[in-house]
Formats: C-alpha cells, sequence, structure tokens
C-alpha cells in the first residue's frame, strides 16, 4: 500500500502511487475519509489522486462508490484525479457520475459545488429537509426512503413527472422553496401505500397528499431546527398534477436536486436557496 | 385500555390525509371509526351520535384546519357540559414547544405531532384514553 494524504483547508488529496488499486488501498481511502467527516467536515473536497493507477480489484470499486455517496450525505465533494484507464473503468460501471473523473487539480477545484453558494445554515436547512422526507415517508408509507446524492439541478437527466407540489421557505438563513416531484407511476405506488389499497389513478383532489407531505417535511424541519433557532415558515403549499410536468426555478437560483429511492420508486426533493416560487408547468 | 369497539371520531379536512389515518387506525385493530372532513361536521356528527345513544368516546383531530379548526372544535367541546370530558387527542404539525403548551391549556388531553407511524399513535391513543378525565 502506498497512500500519501496531503490536507489543504478546503480539500483533502488522497494518492496512490501504485499502478494497482488494492482493496486495502481502498479501505485506508474510507478511513481517512471517515475521520474527517467524524470531525463534523462538511461542504469538504476529497480528492482521489488515481493518476497513475491502472487496474482496480473489483471489489475495490464498490468501496469507492459507498465512500463517495457517504461523502455525498455530508454535503461533501469527491473528485478524481485519473488517467483514461481508471476514466473508462469507472465510466464501463456505470460510476462515473458517483466517482466523478477529471484530468487536473485545477479542473477539479475549479468545478462549482453542486450546492451552490451557500453558507452552513442553509445546509442544516437542506440535512432537515431530507431527513424531514425520510421520516415522513417511513411513517405514512411504511417504507424507506433513501436520499441519493444531491447534484446540482440539470445534472440529473429529465424525469417525466406527474405530480409535483411546492412550498416556500422563509427563515433567518434561507428563501427559497422546497418542491416534490413524482413520476406518476411512483405517486400512485405511495398513495397505495398510504391509504392501504391499490391506488390506480391521480385524482384531481389528490394533490393534497403532496400538500401534506410538505407541510409534514416543514413540520419536521421545524421541530429539528428549533434549537438552532432557525425560525422556518412555510407558505401554503401549491400543486400541480399533469402530463410531463417541469419544474422550473427561477433564473440563477442555486437548486440542490435530491433524488430519492423507494420500492415504490423513485421522486425528487428539489431545494432552490432563492426568493422567488418555482413555476411549475 | 382502549378497546377496538371504542368510537373514535377522526377529523382532518384534507380527504387523503382522512384516509391515511384511517387505514393507520384499521391496521391497529381499531374498528368503530367515524370520520368527518370539517370542524363543523365532526360537531354536527358528535351531537348526532350522542342522540341515538352512540356517543363519540375519543376524539382525533387535526390542528389545521380550514372553517373552524382543530383548537377552535376543542375550545366548543370543552365549553359544552356534554363534552367536557372527551378525550381529545390532537394531531400537528406545528412542533414548536409553545404551541403544544397552548393546546394542553386549551383542554387537549395529548397531542401527536406529524409525521408519525402507526405505533406512535397507537401509544398516543392509549395515553389519551388513560388520562381522559
Amino acid at each position: 500500500m502506498s497512500l500519501q494524504f496531503q490536507m489543504q483547508p478546503k480539500y483533502s488529496i488522497i494518492r496512490s502511487d501504485d499502478y494497482t488499486l488494492t482493496e486495502e488501498d481502498a479501505s485506508a481511502c474510507v478511513a481517512a475519509i471517515q475521520k474527517q467527516i467524524d470531525r463534523k467536515t462538511r461542504r469538504f473536497l476529497f480528492i482521489f489522486d488515481f493518476e497513475n493507477v491502472i487496474t482496480v480489484a473489483s471489489p475495490v470499486w464498490r468501496i469507492l462508490s459507498i465512500a463517495a455517496k457517504e461523502i455525498a450525505h455530508n454535503q461533501s465533494r469527491v473528485a478524481v484525479l485519473a488517467g483514461q484507464d481508471f476514466q473508462k473503468q469507472a465510466e464501463n460501471r456505470g460510476l462515473d457520475e458517483v466517482l466523478p473523473c477529471y484530468r487536473s487539480l485545477n479542473e477539479i477545484l475549479e468545478q462549482p459545488s453542486p450546492y451552490g453558494e451557500v453558507n452552513e445554515q442553509v445546509l442544516d436547512v437542506l440535512n432537515a429537509v431530507l431527513n424531514g422526507t425520510s421520516c415522513t415517508i417511513k411513517a405514512l408509507a411504511g417504507i424507506v426512503a433513501e436520499a441519493g446524492l444531491p447534484m446540482a439541478k440539470g445534472k440529473h437527466p429529465e424525469v417525466s413527472l406527474g405530480v409535483a407540489g411546492t412550498i416556500g421557505l422563509q427563515c433567518s438563513p434561507f428563501r427559497g422553496s422546497l418542491t416534490l416531484a413524482f413520476p406518476l407511476e411512483t405517486y400512485l405506488g405511495l398513495t397505495s401505500r398510504f391509504f392501504g389499497y391499490e391506488v390506480k389513478e391521480a385524482k384531481a383532489e389528490s394533490g393534497g397528499m403532496v400538500g401534506e407531505l410538505l407541510n409534514m417535511i416543514v413540520g419536521h424541519s421545524k421541530l429539528h431546527l428549533h434549537p438552532k433557532h432557525y425560525a422556518i415558515k412555510g407558505t401554503p403549499p401549491v400543486i400541480v398534477q399533469g402530463t410531463d410536468l417541469k419544474v422550473l426555478h427561477a433564473s440563477g437560483a442555486a437548486t440542490v436536486l435530491v433524488p430519492f429511492t423507494t420500492d415504490a420508486g423513485r421522486f425528487f426533493v428539489e431545494l432552490a436557496g432563492i426568493s422567488a416560487h418555482p413555476r411549475l408547468r | 385500555m382502549l378497546s377496538k369497539d371504542t368510537r373514535i371520531l377522526l377529523v382532518d379536512d384534507v380527504p387523503d390525509m382522512c384516509m391515511v389515518l384511517r387505514n393507520q387506525l384499521k391496521s391497529l385493530g381499531y374498528e368503530s371509526v367515524l370520520t368527518a372532513e370539517s370542524g363543523e361536521d365532526a360537531l354536527k356528527l358528535i351531537h348526532q351520535q350522542a342522540r341515538v345513544g352512540e356517543p363519540v368516546q375519543l376524539l382525533l383531530t387535526d390542528w389545521n384546519m380550514t372553517g373552524i379548526s382543530g383548537m377552535e372544535l376543542l375550545t366548543r367541546l370543552r365549553a359544552d357540559p356534554r363534552y367536557s370530558n372527551l378525550p381529545v387527542l390532537m394531531i400537528t404539525f406545528e412542533s414548536e414547544p409553545d404551541q403544544a403548551l397552548k393546546a394542553m391549556r386549551q383542554g387537549v388531553t395529548d397531542y401527536l405531532i406529524k409525521p408519525f407511524e402507526k405505533d406512535a399513535l397507537r401509544e398516543k391513543l392509549e395515553s389519551t384514553w388513560k388520562n381522559r378525565s
């Protein structure tokens, strides 16, 4: 094992000088990252310098992708400085989004954070919202809703949405909106679990459920942010149903999109740090 | 202990939420569940049930409702000697401690903050029943 660690104020470089990346190397990377995360580092950049690496043992990919997800859950970012061989292997395994590869350190440092120019307090709001979303789905449907990698809006491929709702959020560190967006199949699957019988279509009045979900998520966030004296206020939710809905935020809005996975399908949470509501169409 | 035959009136002005809660109550084994989608309808139903000799025995109501809110419903019931002892479990997403205190002062038996899992609902229903005056 020949890993080297270099700490900078805003990023850490974990470098392997070997041609082969072993399980032992990967585990050491994870341990180093975990140590940083345990210090409650947030919005930190972890750079894997694997420029010399040509061969990657199969289990290593799994370890690295788990580490990358852990990093993302802590609102930090991972980037890989890699040669073509590593990049190709990551692409072939569908891990290029989880482990984005770059050719130079400058290129990595020039990339904007997926969280936009936001402060720690806004991340507190995001964390509370994501936690509130999982708790609400678990409470009402009895299923796990797992948050995926947060990403800047626009990085995720467009998905056909059937039901979406948005709520304005105001508190001292944050002014913006929270949006829940569901593909129709997911919405029907979730409401079937909520109601205890199979729901086959989204009725006009059933948007009320999305409003309730939004209110519950905001209520949950309030509870969790109360000790920090964030006085969150939510506006009445706005819900739309239709075919191929799109959620558009005001231009220039820093918007974080977080995909959630459940047994009933995927859905999306968007937190836009702007002063205007998004337009739903 | 709350029996499965206890007549529970569930009040929520969001029909979907009413359905969700009804489903949770059903899965907990409570078989005698009445529903109302407004505070006004709840009052009518409470009077009507009393008239036919099958009074509502426990009220489970949302706080935030258009028209007569959960708090208003509670105030009206507490002012009526026939219902002043009706156990009331208030559901809310108003999670600030002062809101809960306000509800307690108004005479709510207990309150539950959304979202909650059905085990939490069962516990609160039991404690509401146990603490009825």
